[in-house]
């Protein structure tokens, strides 16, 4: 354990924050300044980003800043981890690339040295939440799938079948990574996500089929995908 | 006056140094100092408010689009919210006239903000301490444009001065609610339920939220002293008998309407059904009962160990024994054994020591009577005083004005014999 650090499992951070016995939220982070997620090897990117989304919940609550808490934050992933994981990161975090400097944001690989890890905890520079749900405000990808859920609300399949074709084209070549956006199972669903789409940009739904199947798009992507929370 | 700390945001610099310029000359035209931070981006804006949180700035001037693609000046309104970094503040935006925020954040965000932003702003920040400003039209002739701008930043100057006329409230304000009427068993009550009038004190000190609380510590005593004149001063004794006006307009009407009559019948009481010998009988034991009280309150008064709601209940029993006070307080002296202490004159301390401790005791030093000796000691109606502010201030402190409670302990301040409130200057109360 590094002094001065504090550890939390994932089971324990999935689980939420707790209030005291008066019901008051202790504000027990309010010193927190940088955070190491260490990523299991058999997470895949939608898996990292709900423990990103479960921190900041943590911290949203046991601060008294909330969401404008500044954290340097550092994803350690396995060694194996590909390029293609730290795409996935990228993308949840509606940036091209990880850049320390300018996201609050490092990635470090457990095959890197130490001497690395400490360089990147030194330049991340602490950011809070509201820069990032403005990218995502801003992020076209959560804007089309935006789109395409409240067209999911109306019982016209003509709008859904624009909306998902707007969703294709803005993901057109890295369908794949829609998972980072289901719920889990995010790899199951983000199949399903994928056929579905597929059959209504082709014509292939009767208005029958859209009304029954209309809600499951729902079922499949997390709400705050669209709109980050 | 004290010195305005002002925060500029803008991100066109030759606006930002107009904007400088425009803002100093109109609040020193109205007699203010000035401290000005400038900022011309999201970042530093809000890195700004955020060291502010020690230091609120008194005004901000937003501009919403500040050249950043995703964040606006609606972010730093929000970190202005979040860490109490300013009081008043003026978003002076063209965002919802001009086509610049299209070239800056492109043409869906930027319809997004032109087609909310008065709603988004005023869901982040109090209402009735933020601006929406239009900018002058980019495209009207240079010195049209400055002369409107000038008149702008005047308007807001002024509205500043207004508003801030709110920013200390502090004022007695009337809460009524039902309460269940106490039915003795066995009893039917005419009704279940009497109004029941309370003060309450609204206060906002600073930047904090508004609230209000019951007066259990002496609010009352407070409020008289902070309403008075500058130079003006109160004596410890006036100050104990400082009662609100509306609770004598209330005795005085209760009393021209039978008030025996009256305090049974807000007890649940049928007053008007009972034969004579049942109210005398009723009035013997509500008198035991009550006299029975004083004399306990009192013994815990002498002893300084009177809670905020004892020593309402006290001055309560008081009013409502009315005449029969004076018998009430014999009584205790009476018992107490108390009397002579009471009515003659005050005993010079026993040793030097018990001197000294005084003059090292919290908020001592200042007393208002001195005896043969010349040394100093406080009267019955001073200590009593100290004592009531005393718990005035933990009680603000207990209800989160902590800075209130500090700034009353700077500025209320013991003269010798009187007691007077001496802000800094700039501060002023709505009470």
């Amino acid at each position: 354990m590094v002094l001065g650090s504090g550890m939390i499992s994932l089971d324990a951070l999935r689980g939420g924050s707790l209030a005291d016995a008066g019901g008051v939220n202790p504000r027990v982070l309010e010193d927190l300044r940088r955070v190491l997620l260490v990523v299991p090897s058999h997470f895949a990117a939608a898996d990292t980003l709900r423990c990103h989304k479960s921190v900041w919940e943590w911290v949203s609550t046991l601060s008294s800043a909330g969401d404008q808490h500044e954290l340097a934050f550092i994803f350690v992933l396995p060694p194996e981890a590909s390029s293609a994981d730290e795409g996935g990161l990228a993308l949840g975090l509606s940036v091209d690339f990880i850049s320390p400097l300018s996201t609050g944001h490092a990635v470090w690989r457990q095959s890197g040295s130490l001497d690395e890890l400490l360089a990147l905890l030194n330049q991340t520079r602490p950011m809070d939440l509201l820069p990032l749900k403005a990218r995502r405000a801003a992020d076209a990808k959560r804007n089309a799938l935006a789109q395409l859920r409240a067209a999911s609300l109306q019982d016209d399949p003509s709008l859904a079948v624009r909306a998902a074709k707007t969703v294709l084209d803005v993901f057109a070549g890295m369908e794949h990574s829609l998972d980072i956006y289901c719920c889990p199972p995010s790899h199951q669903h983000g199949n399903h996500l994928r056929t579905w789409l597929r059959a209504l940009v082709t014509g292939n739904v009767t208005p029958q089929q859209w009304m029954s199947t209309k809600q499951q798009f729902n079922d499949w992507v997390a709400g705050s995908a669209q709109r980050e929370t | 006056m004290s010195t305005l700390r002002i925060l500029i945001v803008e991100d066109d610099q030759g606006l930002l140094h107009k904007l400088v310029e425009l803002y100093r000359s109109t609040f020193s035209q109205r007699g203010y100092d000035l401290a000005i931070d400038q900022a011309d981006t999201v970042d530093v804006a809000r890195q700004l408010a955020r060291a502010a949180r020690a230091q609120p700035y008194d005004f901000a001037s937003l501009d919403v689009n500040l050249g950043d693609q995703t964040m606006t000046g609606l972010d730093v309104l929000d970190t202005l919210k979040r860490f109490r970094a300013a009081w008043m503040v003026t978003l002076l935006t063209g965002v919802e006239t001009d086509a610049s925020a299209e070239h800056t954040m492109g043409a869906e965000k930027a319809q997004g903000i032109r087609k909310r932003l008065r709603q988004t702003a005023y869901g982040r920040f109090p209402a009735e301490r933020l601006l929406v400003v239009e900018k002058p039209a980019r495209t009207l002739p240079e010195a049209e444009a400055a002369r409107l701008l000038a008149d702008r930043v005047g308007q807001i100057a002024l509205l500043y001065e207004e508003i801030g006329k709110l920013r200390y409230i502090f004022r007695p304000i009337e809460v009524v609610s039902l309460q269940r009427v106490p039915v003795p068993k066995g009893q039917k009550a005419k009704r279940k339920f009497i109004e029941a009038a309370a003060l309450h004190w609204q206060i906002r000190f600073d930047c904090g939220e508004l609230r209000t609380l019951p007066d259990k510590a002496g609010l009352r005593t407070l409020h008289h002293l902070l309403a008075l004149d500058r130079g003006e001063s109160l004596t410890p004794e006036q100050a104990m008998a400082i009662e609100p006006r509306q609770e004598r307009q209330e005795e005085a009407v209760s009393a021209d309407a039978d008030p025996v009559a009256q305090f049974f019948e807000d007890q649940g009481i049928a007053w008007h059904d009972l034969a004579l010998e049942d109210r005398e009988k009723l009035i013997a034991a509500a008198l035991s009962l009550r006299f029975k009280r004083f004399v306990e309150l009192r013994g815990f008064q002498d002893g300084d160990d009177l809670s905020a709601e004892e020593g309402d209940e006290l001055e309560r029993l008081r009013r409502e024994l009315g005449p029969l006070s004076t018998a009430a307080e014999t009584a205790y002296e009476r018992i107490s054994g108390g009397g002579t202490e009471h009515s003659g004159e005050p005993q010079p301390p026993a040793t030097s020591s018990l001197v000294q401790d005084g003059l090292h005791a919290t908020g001592g030093g200042n007393y208002d009577k001195a005896d043969k000796d010349r040394r100093g000691h406080d009267s019955t109606e001073a200590r009593g005083f100290r004592k009531r502010m005393e718990r005035v201030r933990d009680y603000l402190r207990e209800n989160g004005f902590a800075a209130f409670a500090t700034h009353l302990e700077s500025h209320l301040m013991s003269t010798g014999a009187n007691w007077s409130y001496n802000p800094p200057e700039g501060v002023e109360w709505t009470t």
